[in-house]
């Protein structure tokens, strides 16, 4: 059983139709990476996926069970994290309680207890610290731990996003072009740490516009265009696509 | 720019927070101007409702205008409470603290689930309800009338008298209002509160199941409100409908907006600051509430992140 499976997704804005019947799906273990021109529809389906929008028609499997129509955070909960497309991090929390955010789903705490200054709530408040300090290094942030979001480097607010989907503890991470804006060789030390997330049993979701990520690291690519897919298969299988390529005509990268 | 501090730094900071805390105990003693320590222990009482306030427009940016409504119901609970089944302010408080947080969250309810604009309507719309009711089940409330002859606080055999007691009163109430406020902050619902205000997309993508945090705040800065209210009630002796009025709960929300939302001490100075001032121009009685706007529209127009921008936790503005 595939970990996600999309049934003909179609979402209609209006009268806008961003998905027609797009069907895929995800095995466990596997990268994919979604691909297509701007305005094909990539992160509608993400949104659809993580729950920020209701399909207008079709399923979402995960583990063989629904997820369309659930609320998001408890989306999130099952073990779906995403990152998004603009970073979207708390600014005005470090990088520390940026990550703890997400750990609220797996720590038990107390309110009262807190306010009250209760030691069983203190014991509380270092498994959060303490959790969050080893999530931050696994993307090299814990010496960034104490400063404010807003303050990082781009390339580590990038990573900062990323941990933070890493804290929920996932099974199926969506990533929606996390190499934006990114330099060569940190796109390389980014493709290494994705792989380093599958290794460590994550499915990854892609969404990416950088060909040379794209390819590099994808056991599975799969092509939108205008709302449907056009294409699915191993990167070398989509590269040679003549549908693919006409989608693609104009740009430079493929 | 990193939260860091250094020790010289904190060492500073706590010297200042102890001269601050042994000024504000020994105001009544060296300033004996009833009216001074009057305008004292309205601030206390504002500082209690904007602070309150704070968590829900500060911490989490939703622009509630009930806060005078809440404050309203606690004045109430507390006043028939004493009236009409004998209970001292002690115990009569924190019930209408209650009383006023379980509104709080009854409003929180459907409130939180609008866009800004519609959460100001819907806030509005709660105050204007709760006012008619206070003026009009009159059987309950004396309608326009108002509630004379609330008794005022007592320990022991000693019955509050003059300005000076109350003030202690509300010292401890407003310090512990902030002190809890504070604590929140350090706490993780704190730091989820701050995260939603931040970006909620971004917390409900992280797991944070966020209308129950978003209620959570409706609740608090209501008991905060209440606890004022039932003060208030046993400080003037007398309450009447017109007090708790959608122009007052603006007013409350002008000062957490001009602190710098969810800055506490800025709600702190803000309330002093926007107290302290229509009192001083009572000589200008008339156009008081002009220069009182003025000077509103001026921060707004030069500093509009709110005085104590600097606040960690305060509204920054997008440059």
């Amino acid at each position: 059983m595939p970990l996600l499976e999309i049934h003909d997704l179609t979402m209609t804005f209006g009268g806008l139709k961003a998905l027609d019947r797009v069907s895929l799906s995800v095995e466990e273990g596997e990268i994919v990476s979604l691909i297509g021109p701007n305005g094909a529809g990539k992160t509608t389906v993400f949104n659809i996926v993580s729950g920020n929008y209701n399909p207008s028609a079709g399923r979402i499997m995960f583990r063989g069970r629904p997820l369309h129509g659930q609320a998001m955070w408890k989306i999130a909960r099952q073990g779906i994290g995403r990152t998004f497309q603009n970073i979207r991090l708390f600014n005005s929390l470090t990088a520390l309680e940026n990550v703890r955010i997400s750990l609220t789903a797996r720590l038990r705490y107390s309110v009262l207890g807190s306010v009250l200054l209760l030691p069983s709530s203190r014991a509380a408040e270092e498994r959060f610290n303490s959790r969050a300090l080893e999530v931050l290094s696994v993307v090299g942030l814990d010496h960034r731990a104490e400063t404010v979001a807003s303050s990082l480097t781009y390339g580590q607010q990038r990573r900062l996003e990323m941990a933070r989907a890493l804290a929920l503890e996932p099974s199926l991470l969506l990533l929606d072009e996390p190499s934006a804006g990114m330099p060569t060789h940190e796109t390389l030390e980014l493709m290494e740490t994705v792989k380093g997330f599958r290794d460590q049993g994550i499915t990854i979701f892609l969404v990416e516009h950088d060909m040379k990520m794209v390819m590099g690291i994808s056991d599975r690519v799969i092509v939108l265009d205008n709302g449907a897919k056009i294409a699915e298969g191993t990167p070398d299988e989509v590269r040679n696509n003549p549908e693919v390529i006409r989608a693609y005509l104009g740009e430079e990268d493929l | 720019m990193s939260a860091t501090s250094t020790n010289a730094g904190n060492r500073t900071k706590i010297i200042l927070g102890l001269a601050l805390a042994a000024g504000l105990v020994l105001l009544p003693v060296v300033i004996r101007d009833e009216y001074i320590l009057r305008i004292c222990v309205r601030v206390g009482i504002y500082v209690l409702l904007a602070v309150g306030l704070n968590f829900v427009a500060g911490f989490t940016g939703m622009l509630s205008c009930a806060q005078a409504a809440f404050f309203g119901l606690g004045a109430y609970c507390s006043a028939l409470l004493s009236l009409n089944l004998g209970l001292s302010f002690w115990v009569a408080m924190p019930i209408s603290g209650l009383f006023a947080g379980i509104f709080g969250f009854l409003l929180g309810l459907p409130a939180i689930r609008l866009a800004h604009f519609y959460l100001v309507m819907v806030t509005i719309a709660f105050g204007e309800i709760v006012g008619l009711i206070f003026l009009n089940w009159e059987s309950l409330t004396k309608g326009p009338f108002g509630l004379p002859g609330i008794p005022p606080p007592q320990i022991g055999s000693y019955v509050y008298m003059g300005n000076t007691p109350y003030y202690y009163t509300i010292l401890v109430l407003a310090g512990l209002g902030v002190y809890v406020s504070w604590r929140i902050t350090q706490t993780q619902m704190g730091k989820l509160f701050i995260a939603l205000k931040d970006d909620q997309l971004a917390a409900e993508a992280s797991g944070v199941p966020i209308n129950r945090y978003k209620i959570t705040t409706f609740t608090l800065s209501a008991i905060y409100a209440g606890v004022a209210g039932s003060f208030f009630a046993h400080y003037m002796t007398f309450i009447s409908p017109s007090t708790f009025s959608t122009h007052e709960s603006i007013m409350i929300l002008a000062m957490v907006v001009l602190g710098g939302m969810g800055s506490i001490a800025g709600s702190v100075i803000s309330a002093a600051v926007l107290t302290i001032i229509p009192e001083a121009m009572r000589f200008i009685q008339d156009y008081r509430m002009m220069f009182f706007g003025g000077i509103i529209v001026v921060i707004m127009l030069f500093k509009p992140e709110g005085l104590m921008s600097k606040g960690r936790y305060a509204l920054k503005r997008e440059a």
